[in-house]
């Protein structure tokens, strides 16, 4: 489907621009920049409206933050400086006060104030975002100066992390898009307390926010109104053509005069893109060692190793009979043999998962003492464990399939994206090695990631693919898991978890909120995680561990793989790439491109 | 009617065995009259045993070897193997099944919606006529693949019957004009006036006078109809529109152009032509078979006639 309405819309595209003629090209220059926009492919259909899941925003590129993060494991606050040129929090890091950059305009001349910061908060409350990391107030001290609040009571510990992550937009764009009561609004929806009447008030103001959020990510404005880099001169099927911002506060040090973002709608093309030598950079993308080994004997292709937080995992929606057996998922994960899928599926930008804890490996080390790893089930493959487990459970094996305790053949559809190649190919090969053990089991592919998404949050879909331990953070990597996925979610700077029963909600893994591990110890996962929303890192410690165990123990997704991010630059055309910079080069061209980096070859 | 048969002398009339006879007979003549027709005939007898064979060589899972991973080809892989290590070959033989099997299941859905409204519709004419024309309009007129496309999106394909069906009810609109076209042209014929005046059913004139007169047609028309349907459900796999609940030639197309970069490295190539022989082969027998096909069906073609 996705295909159909993209080549429909394409062809109707197509002819356009043919009509344009030579405009396009003529305005190539020799320090044109080519690469893949890393978070979508190109939507022509698509608004130029960066709170549209497929809008033609870029961020780094025209879309701007306030600021960039490292991603650095030892210090979650190390930023680039964005729109914001300074920052600072008060001891607690309840209150952050934001300076911007001096010179910092729209691409229409005029200036970028703290009301555009207000602005911006106001509509990430319509997205839901402002209430993850619990936004209170918005206070406007100046043009360039704004103080921003937690709501009173909380204290969340990556509230400036998340702070300067948010979107900026222009106030004389999008206010338009918002009523004049909508701090009335916001303020409504963040009541907690017990009076009813509030209460009501606070879940009409809370519909309210979601209708609006709906209008935002609907709204196209005409032009693209950039506060970075560059802004989006054309876009047709193949690329969106951004050119250089003459009105960026950094103008100087941008030494790349246009940037082309080429379309594509699977890795294969990336790979082919990379192979002719066409990209000068190119995000993390999923390969197998045959065309790795192309790319990188293209003339100036280098690849840069960077640390990744990201590992593949099988997850399970426990819903669904018989996943709703903690036996039953460990059962199969004695069954898959890891080092085969990895070998297959990813290789060479993976390594085998050695426990399913929640987090990547390299990263588990630092955090998990060898008591607790000693406590912890490797599941290496054993196939006689996991027919004794099933045995136990009542399930019965004849003529060499799998018949579950209610007397039903068990056949199994492991879900994974289409472009995806990595996680088609391993749901292809842990589809053999379960019909080997005697269960039918068969990948089924998802046209695209945010259907994928959405069916998940639906609860469509058994069994399927999920990348957890996503971030330095413990917090955001625990959270893949036991966040919203597992019916957990901040209100009001409150947790709150929504059971299965609600399917409007999200949560697709059902986990039970109460656990007991082998310890002895009853845990709940969702509460465990929201602490390290406000513990210092120093005392995450503890929490930490526990969360491991129950992951080992209840097995919600098994960890497959740990990625390992490998990124391109050609140096055909440009040089000054920051490949010695790892926190810099895991940002998008855009950051690096406004900070100094990449500078066009003289010859050019 | 059954006064009329008591006085048919069984000299004079061929029993239906006879008949049959006589016709494999005549069908085998037509085949081995010339070499290009018998090799298309033994290249579709080839697929054809491999579609009911194939599969019973092999386990229902083909062995996984992470150790050989797009192996070259060799004795012991003669067609290379795939991104899990699994032979191409084994593929390639327990993946016709599916192929074929919804491709004549397709086109005989194809060949039986197609005559039997052509007929309907070229021999009544009147009020059925234009409501058949006019839904064959439509369906000819909808492009057949996108709207499979769209129709994978709802549909389960995990039975060949379920991809045959949905083929077959695609593709028959220029199937049922043409039949009908030729069933306008024998409605006028002496033997149908003659049948109609003997008072014989209409449904007995359309399918025991008419329709062995488009049987050439028809034959040629099913066997066209295999490699058409080879083609779109090869295609959807192809696309990914079509969840791969089996192994298929379209999905081994698919990984290799989209998870082993067969169109940039020499090293996944064998993957990736292994189903193109196969589709290349098969489409070349049933072409050479059709000149075969022609003769059988038109007596006018014989030329021991």
């Amino acid at each position: 489907m996705k295909r159909l309405s993209f080549f429909m819309m394409g062809a109707v595209l197509a002819l356009s621009v043919t009509a344009c003629g030579n405009t396009s090209s003529s305005s190539n220059t020799g320090t044109q920049f080519t690469t893949v926009y890393y978070y979508h492919p190109i939507s022509p259909g698509a608004p130029k409206n960066p709170f549209n899941a497929t809008g033609n925003s870029f961020t780094s590129f025209d879309k701007m933050q306030l600021a960039w993060s490292a991603d650095s494991a030892t210090n979650l606050n190390k930023f680039y400086p964005g729109l914001a040129q300074k920052w600072s929090t008060n001891a607690n890091g309840t209150t952050a006060t934001i300076e911007l950059q001096p010179n910092a305009k729209w691409s229409n001349g005029k200036p970028v104030t703290a009301n555009d910061v207000k602005t911006s908060m106001a509509v990430a409350f319509t997205q839901g975002t402002a209430q993850s990391f619990s936004l209170g107030s918005v206070k406007v001290l100046s043009q360039k100066k704004v103080e921003l609040s937690q709501l009173p009571g909380s204290k969340y510990n990556l509230f400036l992390h998340d702070l300067l992550q948010q979107t900026v937009v222009p106030d004389f764009q999008y206010s338009g898009q918002l009523p004049k009561n909508i701090w009335t609004i916001i303020q409504q929806s963040q009541y907690s307390g017990t009076d009813k009447t509030k209460a009501a008030l606070a879940t009409k103001a809370q519909g309210e926010l979601t209708a609006l959020g709906k209008k935002i990510t609907q709204f196209a404005p005409q032009t693209d109104i950039s506060a970075g880099p560059f802004v989006l001169q054309r876009l047709n099927p193949g690329e969106a053509y951004l050119v250089k911002n003459k009105y960026f506060y950094a103008n100087s040090k941008v030494k790349v005069d246009s940037v082309s973002l080429r379309n594509y709608t699977g890795n294969q093309q990336i790979w082919n893109y990379l192979t002719s030598g066409q990209l000068d950079a190119a995000p993390f993308t999923a390969m197998p060692q045959n065309v790795l080994n192309n790319i990188i004997r293209v003339k100036n292709n280098q690849k840069v190793v960077s640390p990744s937080y990201v590992a593949a995992s099988l997850a399970f929606d426990q819903n669904f009979y018989p996943y709703g057996n903690t036996n039953v998922r460990k059962a199969l994960a004695y069954v898959i043999d890891r080092n085969a899928v990895q070998k297959i599926a990813e290789p060479v930008v993976g390594t085998p998962a050695k426990y399913t804890d929640g987090m990547i490996d390299s990263v588990a080390k630092n955090w998990i003492d060898p008591s607790t790893q000693s406590k912890m089930d490797p599941y290496n493959l054993n196939i006689s464990k996991a027919t004794s487990i099933l045995k136990k459970e009542g399930f019965k094996k004849t003529n060499g399939k799998w018949i579950m305790p209610d007397g039903k053949p068990w056949t199994m559809n492991i879900y994974a994206v289409d472009g995806f190649s990595d996680w088609i190919q391993g749901a292809k090969v842990i589809s053999t090695e379960l019909t080997n053990f005697g269960i039918d089991a068969n990948p089924n592919i998802v046209s695209s990631f945010a259907q994928y998404q959405a069916d998940l949050a639906a609860q469509k879909y058994a069994v399927g693919f999920w990348l957890d331990s996503l971030g330095a953070s413990m917090y955001t990597a625990f959270g893949r898991i036991y966040g919203l996925p597992d019916g957990y979610n901040v209100v009001g700077g409150k947790l709150v978890h929504y059971t299965q029963k609600d399917k409007t909600q999200g949560n697709w893994i059902g986990l039970p909120e109460t656990l007991k591990l082998a310890t002895g110890e009853t845990v709940n996962p969702g509460e465990l995680t929201n602490e390290l929303n406000t513990l210092p890192v120093s005392q995450q410690r503890s929490n930490v561990q526990k969360l491991a165990l129950t992951t080992n123990e209840y097995v919600p997704v098994i960890e497959l793989w740990d990625y390992v991010n490998i990124q391109f630059v050609n140096t055909s055309r440009f040089t000054n790439f920051p490949v010695h910079d790892m926190g810099l080069m895991n940002n998008q061209p855009g950051v690096w491109m406004s900070l100094g980096y990449v500078n066009p070859k003289s010859s050019k | 009617m059954n006064a009329e048969r008591s006085i048919q002398s069984p000299k004079l009339y061929k029993t239906a065995a006879q008949s049959k006879q006589s016709f494999l007979k005549t069908a085998w003549k037509a085949i081995i009259r010339k070499k290009s027709r018998f090799a298309g005939f033994i290249i579709i007898l080839f697929f054809t045993l491999m579609a009911i064979i194939g599969p019973n060589l092999y386990p229902k899972e083909l062995p996984i070897d992470s150790n050989a991973i797009y192996a070259p080809i060799s004795w012991k892989y003669l067609l290379g193997t795939d991104f899990e290590g699994t032979s191409n070959l084994a593929l390639i033989i327990t993946g016709a099944r599916y192929v074929l099997l919804a491709a004549a299941l397709g086109a005989l859905f194809t060949v039986i919606f197609g005559t039997v409204l052509g007929l309907i519709a070229g021999y009544f004419v009147g009020w059925s006529d234009s409501i058949i024309m006019r839904v064959t309009d439509l369906f000819l007129t909808v492009p057949s693949f996108p709207l499979l496309v769209v129709l994978s999106t709802v549909w389960n394909f995990g039975q060949p019957l379920a991809m045959g069906f949905v083929l077959g009810i695609t593709g028959w609109g220029g199937m049922a004009r043409a039949v009908r076209s030729q069933t306008l042209s024998l409605r006028e014929r002496g033997f149908v006036e003659a049948a109609k005046g003997l008072g014989l059913s209409p449904f007995y004139i359309l399918f025991r006078e008419i329709l062995p007169n488009v049987s050439s047609y028809i034959g040629m028309n099913l066997l066209t109809s295999i490699t058409g349907c080879i083609y779109a459900e090869v295609g959807l796999f192809f696309l990914g529109v079509v969840p791969f609940h089996v192994n298929n030639w379209g999905v081994m197309l698919n990984m290799a152009v989209f998870s082993a970069g067969a169109m940039s490295s020499p090293t996944a190539l064998p993957y990736l032509l292994s189903p193109l022989l196969a589709l290349l082969i098969l489409t070349l027998g049933i072409v050479l078979f059709l000149d075969a096909i022609d003769e059988i069906f038109n007596p006018r073609l014989r030329e021991d006639v």
